[in-house]
């Protein structure tokens, strides 16, 4: 009988101790990082063949603004680029030269989200961002 | 130092509880009725503290049961040291301080046992790097920093109270609360200045399992709340800005500097689950295992209190304990295991379009697992006690973008050796150990691109710190002169030296004096 009784007891104490390691994490592992497609346009509407932004010059960035870590500009080919940031809020400038289908090329800024007010978020899985290009 | 008035309240229940148990002598067993110097050489004995204090750890009524016999304690220490290749240099690479401590456990009649206790502790913690917060083991790794450092004044107040009951039947209940208030600043720029408190209640329900053991259940919730504020006072003082560090030297960029972004605020808690088995008597097997769960939310209180990181931990522990003793020999054996999950997030806060700092998203950026097993043993005869010890840690720790890793694990073995003398009216007590820690592994890998460089050196420094292997050796001696049969005094020595295999040292001492009865 005592021996019945302690095992039951050892039997609870598993069932407690398996119940507590099943205690649900507050979190699981999460995806951190954000496809971000970058659709920049003209100002008449043409599209443009490429476009690579030099991230050298200060003016040019595209920063988080809660990290300000920065990340390099994708290539652009036929006005569009990808690129994988860390999702959270992010700003951005830069000037670039396109260069059309005919073979021209064109000097254009984009100031659309400059500063961390006009800072924008890039929080899901996949985010489209359109980018308005002035010409300079 | 600040306490709302519920705190005080609570403080003064569980203060006027611990003075008042000394008085309440109705002893429960043989064991309590005895002289001092009797229960003295109980408490000393390593075979009855083994498993014992564990089951203190996790149970509110594991002290009705508890081999120990009653004894109150108050005592005075004082305690300094050095460390030359400190292995947390967040929590400085020396000490002085002072401590009151005052502890007490009564069995009052057969079914009824409560203790208690109180201290005060006022110290500088010197040379503390790239820390500004108390209580960093709890909170890393969101802690505030700067380059500068320096010493840390560092005052603390605790109490604790705990009452256990068992029924007519064969049910056993207990309660217990415990609070903590530390206070903690630097003098010279830039000037830290925290206020923690933290607060646990909880209770324990148990029942006799057969007649040999206990078998019991515990719960209990904690409220921890600090306040940190930083100020810059002299013109010419040091402007190092503070950073936010958010694991392995990176840090939340927008909020540093040393203007605004200075006042924040920890709020958070969590609670305890556990269950234990105990014999009542001195021999037999004890387990308990234990899980905690705490968080803790970092607000810029300046800033709408916008909450902008968020610490997760989920902790394990487990201890086996099995005495046996026969009328020359007594063993002991005690295999004890911990591990902490650690997960740190990261706020994304807006751009402020509306003039309220909004977290709009969280990310889950910092992971660590902290592991720690050891089996211990003991093996006495008469006042002579030789315990070896066996023990391995590791530490893994991940900061994943841009990704940061920081592990290493360590491998303990060493020996205790402690004799103390059967005598009534001086009773001498020597301790001597000698504990070698060999680094199995160790790895870090930190990016130079968003790590200050001062930082980056710290954490090279802290990672070959991390990477030698050390022996500690202490020696403890203490003399205690029985005051009739009731009370005694006490005097004790302790010092501790650590050769590190780089050729650095930690060098450390205790003196203190202590009243029982």
């Amino acid at each position: 009988m005592k021996k019945a009784s302690f095992i039951h007891t050892v039997l609870a104490f598993g069932a407690t101790l398996i119940l507590l390691l099943g205690t649900p994490s507050c979190t699981k592992e999460q995806d951190i990082m954000c496809e971000v497609t970058f659709i920049a346009t003209l100002p008449d509407g043409s599209s443009f063949l490429s476009m690579e932004v030099d991230p050298a010059p200060k003016g040019n960035f595209l920063r988080n603004l809660n990290t300000r870590q920065d990340f390099d500009f994708p290539v652009f080919v036929n006005g569009t680029g990808q690129i994988r940031v860390l999702r959270g809020m992010y700003y951005l400038a830069f000037d670039a030269e396109v260069m059309m289908r005919d073979g021209t090329r064109k000097n254009v800024r984009c100031a659309q989200y400059n500063s961390p007010e006009k800072s924008l978020p890039l929080l899901g899985a996949q985010e489209t961002v359109s980018l308005q290009l002035t010409l300079r | 130092m600040k306490m709302n008035g519920k705190a005080k309240y609570g403080v003064a229940a569980i203060l006027s509880l611990a003075i008042m148990f000394p008085g309440m002598g109705t002893f429960a067993s043989a064991q309590d009725s005895l002289s001092v110097s009797r229960r003295s050489l109980l408490w000393n004995d390593p075979v009855l503290r083994t498993g014992t204090l564990s089951a203190d750890g996790h149970s509110m009524v594991s002290l009705l049961q508890n081999p120990l016999p009653s004894m109150a304690d108050v005592s005075v220490q004082f305690r300094m040291g050095s460390d030359e290749a400190p292995r947390l240099p967040q929590e400085g690479n020396g000490l002085m301080e002072g401590t009151f401590n005052a502890t007490s456990l009564r069995r009052l009649g057969k079914s009824t046992a409560v203790s208690g206790g109180a201290s005060y502790r006022r110290g500088i913690k010197r040379g503390v790097r790239w820390n500004s917060s108390s209580d960093f083991t709890l909170l890393y790794p969101y802690v505030m920093a700067d380059s500068i450092g320096g010493d840390m004044q560092s005052e603390a107040y605790s109490f604790y109270g705990k009452y256990a009951h068992r029924t007519s039947g064969r049910f056993l209940y207990g309660v217990g609360a415990s609070y903590r208030a530390l206070h903690e600043y630097r003098t010279v720029d830039p000037r830290p200045r925290n206020i923690t408190s933290d607060f646990m209640i909880g209770m324990t329900g148990g029942m006799l399992v057969g007649e040999g053991y206990v078998a019991d259940l515990s719960a209990s919730y904690r409220r921890y709340h600090q306040q940190q504020d930083v100020d810059y006072v002299n013109n010419l003082g040091a402007k190092a800005p503070q950073l936010h560090l958010t694991g392995l030297g990176s840090h939340y960029a927008r909020f540093e500097g040393n203007g605004a972004y200075l006042n924040t605020r920890y709020r958070g808690g969590g609670f305890k689950a556990g269950a234990g088995i105990r014999p009542k008597g001195t021999d037999g097997l004890s387990a308990g295992a234990l899980y905690e769960y705490f968080e803790a939310t970092k607000h810029l209180i300046g800033q709408n209190e916008a909450p902008y990181v968020k610490l997760c931990t989920h902790t394990l522990s487990a201890y086996a304990a099995l005495r046996k003793t026969t009328t020359t020999w007594r063993y002991a054996l005690q295999g004890k295991g911990s591990l902490e999950l650690r997960n740190g997030h990261e706020r994304v806060i807006d751009n402020v379009a509306t003039g309220i700092y909004d977290d709009i998203y969280d990310l889950l950026m910092y992971h660590s697992r902290a592991l720690d097993l050891s089996l211990e043993g003991v093996i006495s005869r008469g006042g002579l006690s030789i315990m070896p010890t066996l023990g391995y840690s590791s530490r893994d720790m991940v900061h994943r973008f841009p990704e940061r890793t920081l592990s290493y694990s360590h491998l303990l073995l060493g020996t205790s050796i402690q004799y103390t003398a059967d005598a009534l009216k001086w009773q001498p007590l020597l301790r001597a150990k000698a504990i070698h820690c060999s680094t199995l592994g160790s790895s870090c890998s930190i990016p130079e691109e968003y790590t200050y460089p001062n930082l980056l050196l710290f954490y090279k420094e802290l990672s070959g710190n991390l990477s030698d292997s050390f022996t500690l050796l202490s020696l403890e001696g203490s003399i205690q002169r029985a005051l009739g049969s009731d009370s005694a005094l006490r005097l004790t020595l302790s010092m501790g030296y650590i050769p590190y295999g780089n050729g650095g040292r930690a060098l450390g001492g205790q003196a203190g004096v202590g009243f029982l009865f």
